[in-house]
Order: C-alpha cells, then sequence, then structure tokens
C-alpha cells in the first residue's frame, strides 16, 4: 500500500480533468429512438439535462452497421444522447452499442475523483441500464469492450514553455534528432499503443496541443486509455476488465510522465 | 472562397468533435500558426494590473475569450500574421495589414470590438475608412472585413 490504502500511484494535484468508463456491445438491433426518452425517464431525476450527439463510431462497429437489417422506421438514425445532472460534472452517454459515463472537474479548485469514487457511480447506473434493457426486452448487452480513459490537461507554465520542453514532461518523447538540422519543433502530436499483458488489452497513448476556452489557456493534453475485451457479459468480467484498464492507465501515465512533473503534481509516498 | 463557411467552422471538424468520447471542452491545435496566434492572446493573461506603468487594469477574461473566439474561428492561414497588443484599459488590440489594407480590432472589456478599416495609404483612400462598434456576441460579424482583407 502506498497511501491511503491505494496500491497504484496517486498525486495531489494530478492533472487529470475528466475520466470516462465506457462499456461497448454489439449494437441492439431492437433499440429505436423512442428508447433513450424511456431510459431518460428512469433517471431524470439525478440527469435534468439532455443533448443529442451524433453516435460515435468503430472500427469494429461502423456506424453504418449499427442499423438493424430491417430499420424500425425511416428515422432510425445512429444517435448518441447524453444526459447531464444538475451541476454539469457527470455524464451519461448512450448509443445502440455505447454506455459511457464521464465525471469532470468544473473548477480547477475542485479535487481529483479517484477511480474508487467513480466506479460505483458507474456501477449502480450501468445496472440501471441493463435493467432498463431486460425490462424492455431489448435483449442483454454482448460487451466485447470495457474503457477507461484519463483525460489530463498539463498547463503551459506548468513545467513546460514550449514543445521544445516536451523530453522533461513525457519521457517518451526524447525530442532528438541524428542531426543538427532542425529547429525545435513548434507543435508535436502524437499517438502511441501498447500490449497489455492482460485480458486482450491495449493502452493508448494520445498527446494534443489543446487550447482550453475555459480560461483561455494553452495546455497539453495527454489522454491515456485502456481497452480491455471480457471473455463474458456477466458484471464480475466486466468490472475486472475496467479495473484492470484503470491499473494499466495509471501506471502508463506514471510511466511516460517524468519525475520532474511527478513533483509538480505532488506523488504521494 | 466563402468565409462565412469557414467562419462556421468546416463541417468535417464539426462532424469530429461530435465523434469524442471527451465532455470537457477543448480547441486540438493542429496548425503551429493557429497555436503562435493563440499563444500571443494567452501571453495577455501573464500582464499584472499596471503593466503600462499608468494604472491600466488586467486584461479582462471577456476580452481574452473574444480574441480567443476570433482567433479559433479566422481563416488564419489566407491571413499574415496579426499583431496582438494589449490595450490599456484591459482591452486587446489585433492588428492585421494585408497589402494596402490595414484593419485594427480593439476588442474591449465587455467583449465589444471596435474596428477601423484602412483600405490604403493614399489621400484619397481616407474618405472610404469605415470604423464602427460590434456589440459583445457578434464577434461573428469580424468575418465580413477578414474577408475584406483577404481580398486585398
Amino acid at each position: 500500500m502506498t497511501s491511503g490504502g491505494r496500491t497504484l500511484p496517486d498525486f495531489d494535484t494530478p492533472p487529470a480533468v475528466e475520466t470516462l468508463l465506457a462499456v461497448r456491445f454489439a449494437p441492439l438491433k431492437k433499440w429505436q429512438v423512442s428508447h433513450f426518452g424511456l431510459f431518460w425517464n428512469r433517471i431524470r431525476d439525478e440527469y435534468p439535462r439532455s443533448e443529442v450527439h451524433s453516435a460515435i463510431s468503430s472500427v469494429e462497429t461502423p456506424v453504418m452497421f449499427c442499423f438493424p437489417e430491417e430499420p424500425h422506421s425511416e428515422f432510425d438514425v445512429p444517435i448518441r444522447c447524453w444526459f447531464m445532472n444538475r451541476n454539469e460534472a457527470t455524464l451519461i452517454q448512450i448509443q445502440r452499442d455505447r454506455f459511457i459515463h464521464n465525471w469532470r472537474k468544473r473548477e480547477a479548485a475542485q479535487s481529483y475523483l479517484h477511480y474508487d469514487e467513480l466506479r460505483p457511480d458507474f456501477q449502480r447506473n450501468w445496472a440501471r441500464f441493463r435493467e432498463f434493457l431486460s425490462v424492455e426486452r431489448l435483449g442483454d448487452a454482448k460487451v466485447v469492450e470495457c474503457e477507461v480513459t484519463y483525460i489530463n490537461q498539463i498547463e503551459r507554465g506548468q513545467g513546460w514553455e514550449s514543445f521544445a520542453d516536451l523530453p522533461s514532461v513525457v519521457t517518451s518523447w526524447r525530442g532528438s534528432e541524428s542531426t543538427e538540422f532542425l529547429p525545435d519543433p513548434s507543435l508535436v502530436s502524437f499517438n502511441s499503443v501498447y500490449p497489455m499483458d492482460a485480458r486482450d488489452g491495449t493502452l493508448r497513448v494520445g498527446l494534443q496541443p489543446a487550447f482550453r476556452p475555459a480560461d483561455n489557456k494553452e495546455v497539453i493534453q495527454l489522454t491515456v486509455t485502456g481497452l480491455c475485451r471480457p471473455a463474458e457479459s456477466t458484471d464480475e468480467e466486466i468490472f475486472m476488465c475496467l479495473d484492470a484498464a484503470r491499473s494499466w492507465v495509471v501506471q502508463g501515465f506514471t510511466g511516460i510522465t517524468s519525475s520532474k512533473m511527478h513533483q509538480i503534481w505532488r506523488q504521494k509516498p | 472562397m466563402s468565409l462565412a463557411a469557414v467562419w462556421a467552422g468546416s463541417p468535417v471538424m464539426l462532424r469530429e468533435r461530435e465523434r469524442r468520447q471527451q465532455w470537457s471542452r477543448v480547441n486540438i491545435l493542429e496548425k503551429p500558426r493557429m497555436l503562435e496566434c493563440l499563444r500571443m492572446v494567452a501571453d495577455l493573461t501573464r500582464l499584472d494590473a499596471n503593466w503600462d506603468g499608468h494604472g491600466s487594469a488586467k486584461i479582462q477574461s471577456a476580452a481574452l475569450s473574444t480574441a480567443v473566439g476570433i482567433m479559433l474561428q479566422a481563416p488564419l492561414e489566407y491571413l499574415p500574421m496579426p499583431h496582438v497588443c494589449p490595450v490599456s484599459g484591459g482591452s486587446v488590440g489585433l492588428h492585421w495589414r494585408a497589402g494596402e489594407r490595414e484593419l485594427e480590432l480593439t476588442v474591449l472589456g465587455n467583449g465589444a470590438i471596435e474596428y477601423l478599416a484602412v483600405p490604403g495609404q493614399r489621400l484619397e483612400d481616407e474618405a472610404s475608412i469605415e470604423e464602427g462598434t460590434l456589440s459583445p456576441g457578434c464577434a461573428g460579424d469580424v468575418g465580413r472585413w477578414l474577408q475584406w482583407l483577404i481580398e486585398a
């Protein structure tokens, strides 16, 4: 154990601004637009605001294949609904083949929410969704992927000023060239994928320069995603996958960031 | 090129934004020019009150947000680099020169924008100098003046 009963690396002021837990399942063939409203009705007290967005597609489940073979109506379009809680810190996203739960920091002073605190919330709402599928006879969700994503934003001025400083922020970016020809980069972005040694998983790391409109700050956005394929669709297996993905995300994040940054974020002993 | 289309954001970009799972709003930067322009505006946040030695207020957040909004939506690849500067009272100054034409914007502390469009340096051009004020929330109207600059 390191701190507070936690075994994984932990920080007092980590740069995480948003966490999401997600489950992707085989497209529900009987799902119709009306089901978004029916499900919302069950959670509306807690999630009173809604928005409609286009569905997220994936290589394995392209949006066009989300349609049932015979659409129930010509308006049966691939959409995703957002349901937000009162203070707009928690979001549930639903589409024909995904259930996504997001938590975000609304203010810089707000403390970081640990996975241990978010997991029960996800568990409760995922159970509500599964119960809804059962009551509406929409079929059980055949889960094909579990995801944990941490979105980190490292403000310019906190350990870096220009992209020439990136090697002292992210250890996997060396920033060195074999000749003296190139000047310092004006912009850097990259994606890397690592195999996980458990649960047929992958860890994805994306680094992108970004601008945060809420406070007009330039940031490096470091998105770390753990993806696992459950062997079966039981809740026990799903949560073991989420736990494994989260463990890789935390250890992966700590591994690719420098000890200088760990000091800035005040790593706990 | 229709500036109206550029100003609204390309449909491809909007679709990409919609596809993301991320909730917190952020603008991913893919072009160094955009980064450079935004950094010039963001650096103004580092100025304390009395930055000019004459008691000026800090740069106001509404002025910064509006200036950032202009940069994010402007077709920067078709424009010369702007000159960005602090203006007494907490405003932000944006200045472009394209050929003979000049556009000067002063983004005020309440988000309103004063504009001055100078068509050329000749004496006869003075008669067609245009100036005015755009109300807060009307930053989109700046597009008309940027289009005018691009056509120079």
